[in-house]
Parts: structure tokens; sequence; C-alpha cells
């Protein structure tokens, strides 16, 4: 998942002309994902890893690194499948 | 503690750094300003800012000169703004995410020699530097930041005084500038004085009964106009201003609970901003009865959004506030939320006391009930003019002569408006094509050059045009050249090393032809009609 996301942010958000982000990159504190990058993030995790993102869970914590965000998907996906049993 | 008296201000306040300097007489212990986990006082933002006003004259500085501000949001930004206006001389904030060859124009334009910046900023000054720029000195930066300029570093200056040094300087004096871009397809500058900026700090802090127990929000950058409200109406009030870190602009849950956290009683924003925290979920949960004022302006507000968010804020009072920057502030509309259902279009409300304006048609004539018209503002918050541009002002300000056959000085805002039945004024729109997007000042003449200035471009026309939520989106469309292979995506990279990130658009859609009017010219007003249903970007919520 880590790299899948770290190919998107890399070709799709800093275009293929950035630097190359790594798993524990303070991406939002940094610079690299800007607004607009929160949202097509948010358009990626729903069309290709399957997981919607609600409203209250697009925070900073959530968001400050691909290390942390790719943690909170896996607590979110436990969390759905947890309510679905 | 017994003998002081009810206000902060009991003494005669004509300059803007007079306002921390009695706050802090008044109690130095109380916090200015808070920034994250750091905090100053009223009594540390006088001295800090005392002494660099006293490094900065010890350095040559004279009285008058202008001085930039290069940082990211941080207390040091408020250290910087005040240190620079009690030197006597004259603040510029530079938005410090804007490309080098847009800080380099303003730096030449405006005459700029010296930057109060950050070791965080040494890669801009860098870029400054490959641009041509030379500067004097830059403050605040270590010895050890490999800055390519001379730099004095915040160390250097506890030496010095931590009281106002003994100046000339009179409240007809410039004390800042604030950049938009221009009509003419480059950035003007608004020029306002300690009269001006002071007289907006005292209007707004009566009216909104501003006080020391106040925690108000930074929301806006220095180099937006909002920010004046933050610190001046603030200091006025010996309230607490908290900067609001960037990035929480862009998570608007972190952004509710920091307004719960900080315990906000005022919070001043754009439209865009109370769009997103409506969103479910964002507001639900928090304690926020605290907050007694949600003060928003810089363009239209959607009102199905503002019913939302004011639902779930329903002890606050909600404030339309309109004026452009040459004004700081015209009018204001304290929305009635008995009102409030049946309503569409959001008015922007009556002048405020001490501020007088007029609706004239074409020819000059006052409009009635339901009628359109420009908007003339007289008022003490007005600008001095535009820099350097003698030309610029005299389509800003326009001679009424009315009374006693007195001539009086109206700014010409440039804005359409509509007078209604009850006193209030309806906003129609730009007269010209300038546009506000997500509160951002955007020439949309300006970003359409600059994409046909693409060698594979082969015409462009740029325009805006309102998403779901009804906030203006900047859209664009080329024809390319015969021969040209170029993506969208490197028209916007093309874009994006030429202008700031919010007037760059969502979108570009590559066309084979464009509608046309009768005269041949683009026909931008049908593309804004017909909008591309492929466009992907900022559709969101």
């Amino acid at each position: 998942m880590e790299e899948q996301m770290i190919r998107f942010i890399d070709d799709e958000i800093l275009g293929g002309s950035g630097h190359g982000v790594s798993v524990d990159d303070e991406i939002v504190l940094d610079g690299t994902v800007d607004s607009l990058g929160v949202t097509r993030l948010l358009d990626f995790i729903e069309e290709s890893l399957g997981v919607a993102v609600p409203a209250e869970d697009v925070t900073i914590e959530n968001f400050q690194s691909v290390g942390s965000l790719c943690a909170y998907l896996r607590g979110r996906a436990e969390h759905l499948e947890e309510a679905a049993s | 503690m017994s003998l002081r008296s009810a206000s902060p201000h009991s003494r005669w306040t004509y300059l803007l750094p007079h306002l921390v300097e009695q706050a802090a007489e008044w109690d130095a212990t109380h916090d200015a300003i808070r920034h994250r986990q750091d905090c100053l006082t009223y009594g540390q933002l006088f001295s800090r800012s005392s002494q660099l006003a006293h490094a900065l004259i010890a350095d040559g500085v004279k009285p008058g000169e202008r001085i930039g501000i290069l940082l990211r949001k941080g207390l040091d930004s408020a250290v910087a703004l005040y240190g620079i206006m009690s030197a006597g001389a004259v603040y510029v904030p530079i938005d410090p995410t804007a490309p080098a060859s847009r800080i380099a124009f303003l730096v030449r334009d405006c005459g700029i020699t010296r930057l109060v910046t950050s070791d965080a900023m040494v890669a801009a000054l860098e870029g400054l530097e490959n641009e041509g720029v030379s500067l004097v000195t830059v403050y605040g930066v270590s010895d050890n930041a490999a800055s390519p300029y001379p730099s004095v570093a915040w160390e250097d200056m506890t030496g010095f005084p931590e009281a106002l040094p003994n100046l000339s300087t009179t409240e007809q004096d410039l004390c800042y500038i604030l950049y938009t871009s221009g009509s003419t397809g480059t950035p003007k500058g608004i020029m306002h004085t300690h009269r001006s900026a002071l007289s907006w700090a005292e209007i707004t802090a009566s009216v909104y009964r501003l006080g020391p127990e106040d925690v108000i929000s930074n929301y806006a950058p220095l180099h937006f106009d909002l920010s004046t409200l933050d610190y001046f109406g603030g200091a006025r009030a010996g309230a607490t201003t908290v900067i609001i870190p960037e990035e929480y602009t862009r998570f608007p849950a972190s952004l509710a609970k920091l307004i719960a956290s900080e315990q906000m009683t005022v919070f001043y924003t754009v439209p865009f901003a109370l769009v997103q925290l409506a969103a479910p979920g964002i507001l639900d949960d928090l304690e926020l009865d605290q907050l007694r004022l949600v003060l928003f302006g810089g363009e239209p507000m959607p009102v199905k959004h503002l019913r939302e968010v004011m639902e779930k804020v329903p002890r606050a009072q909600f404030v339309n506030v309109y004026g452009p920057t040459e004004t700081n502030g015209c009018t204001h509309y304290p929305i009635d939320r008995s009102l409030l259902g049946t309503t569409t279009s959001l008015p922007i409300g009556r002048p405020y006391p001490n501020v007088e304006i007029l609706v004239l048609d074409d020819e000059g004539r006052s409009v009635g009930v339901g009628d359109s018209g420009e908007l003339l503002v007289r008022t003490p918050t007005l600008m001095r003019g535009y820099w350097g541009g003698r030309d610029l002002n005299e389509g800003a300000f326009h001679m009424v002569t009315e009374r006693g056959g007195l001539a009086e000085v109206y700014h010409r805002t440039g804005d359409l408006v509509s007078p209604m039945r009850d006193g209030n004024l309806r906003f129609l729109g730009r007269m010209d094509r300038q546009i506000k997007s997500r509160g951002n000042r955007v020439e949309l003449d300006e970003v359409e050059a600059i994409l046909l200035a693409n060698p594979d471009v082969h015409e462009a026309a740029v325009y805006a045009v309102p998403d779901d939520a009804g906030i203006l989106e900047i859209h664009a469309e080329a024809i390319l050249t015969a021969t040209s292979a170029v993506e969208e995506k490197d028209l916007l990279h093309h874009l994006r090393s030429a202008l700031p990130a919010y007037a760059v658009p969502v979108a570009i859609t590559m066309r084979t032809s464009f509608p046309r009017t009768s005269t041949g010219k683009i026909d931008r007003i049908a593309m804004q009609a017909e909008p591309n249903a492929t466009m992907t970007a900022g559709g969101r919520r």
C-alpha cells in the first residue's frame, strides 16, 4: 500500500518533477500535499484502495506522512470488517 | 492592578505600535499571540518588536522605507510587522509560497532592500539571488543558515532597548502595503496609513465589542487583508490572537478541533472555510459554546452551506463582512437567524459607523431600490493610493461635490451592488474580470495571458464557474498549436511556475475551437454557462 501511494504522490501530485517522497516524509508540513493534493489523494484512496474516508478522519494526524496514512487506512479497514461481521 | 482602567486604551493612540505598547502597560502578562505550543505576551511582543525596530534603525533603515516580510505564519510575523512599523518603516508581506519570479517582481517594484525572514526561507532567498535581486540585509536568519545575503539573527537584537524609538512618524505616514494582482496584469501595492489601519481596528473593536477576554483567530496569511482585523482589532482590544497554522486550512476536521481547544471566541475566515466546516461530522461533538462571533468575507458565501454551519454553531452571531482591500472594510451584514430560511443570496449589509456610501449609475446618478450601480465609499479606513501608480489612483478615487460645495474623496470599488428595500445592499459582482476565488483576488486576464505565453498554446480562455458549493473555481480552455503534443499537466506546470497556487485553474480543457461572439471574440460567457463536463478536480463535496 505504501509503495502504491508513494507512486501516486510522485507521479500525479508532484507531476514526476518531484524529488520522490519516502514513508516518513512530513508531506503535509512540507507542502508536498496542498489542498488540491488532499482532494486528489482522497479520490485515489477511494478509487484504487476502495476506502471512503469520512470527513472527520481527514485530519493532519492521519495525513501527515504516507506511513501514518497507511496505518490509518489499515485501522479503518479492520474497523469496517468488525462492524460488518 | 486594581488601579487599571476599564479599557487598555485610555491614552492617545495614533500609530499602530501604540496599540501593543498600551496593551503591554495594561497587562504585560496577557497572551497577545499564540501559535502551536508557543506564545508571546503583550510584554514580550512589545519588547521584541521594539528591539527589532532599534536594530533596523541602527542598520540604517529610514522612515518610510519598505521592508518585506517573507515568513510562514508564526510568532515572528507579529514581531516583524510591529517592529518594522515601530522603526517608522512600512511592512510589505510577501506570500512565502509564491514563485521566485513573483517575489522578485514585488521586491523590485516596491524598492525593497531588506527582508525579515527565517532560516526556513533560505531556499527562497537563493531563488531571489538567482533572479538577480540584491538585498542589503535579511533579518531573523542565523549565522550558520548559509544565507546568500548579509544577515542579522534574532539573538543579535537582544541588546537593543525594549521601548519604542523616538520617531517623527505621524498617523498620515504609511504603515503597510498589501499587493494584489492588477488589471494590467501586474500586481499592484495597496498603501495604507497608520490612520486608515487604526480606524479599521477601532471600528471593528467597537462594533464587535472585542475585549481582553476574546480569543481571535488569525486564519488568513499576512499578505491577505483579513489579517489586519485579527492583529490590529485584537491588539486594540488587548485580546489574544491565535495564529492558525497553514496546514490546518487544508484539514477542516483539524481546524474545527483547534477552534474548540483554543477556546476561540471570534473566528474570522473566508466562505470556503465555512463550506468545508459545514461537511457532515466536522463540527459535531465539539464544545463550541465559547464561539460568539463568526465573521466571513472576501467573496460571496453560499447561503445553503451557511445555514448548515449556523445550525451547528447555534450560539454564535454570524456576520458577512464586505470591503475591498483598498478600504479595509465598508459594510457588514449581521445575520438574523429568523430571516435566513427565506434568503437565497446574502446581502453585504449596511455601512459601518463613520463610513458613507453611494451607489451610482453610469451617468453618476444615485440609483434607487432594486436598480444596480457601482459602489463608492467614503471612509477613514481608505488607502492612501496604489504604490507608484498615479494613473491608477485617478481611477480608484472619485471626487463628489455635495454638501456646501465641498468636494469629498470617494473610492470607486468597481463592484456592482443594488440597494434593497430594507436599506441593505446586495452584491452583484465585479465590474471587470477580476474575481475572488477562495478569498484570493485573481485577474482572469492575467492567468489567460500567462497560459497564452506558452509556445504550445494557440489560443486560451480563462473563466470562473461556481462549483456545487457556489465557490468560484477557475477553469481554462486551450487550443494547441498544430504540431504540439503537450498535455494538461504540462500546461498546469507552466502556470504553477508563474502564478500563486490559488490563481492556477483547477483544470485545462483542450479544444479544437472556441465559441465566438458575433464580432469574432472568444465567448467566455458561453463557456461559463456550459463548463466542460469532463472536469474532475476540485468538485469533491
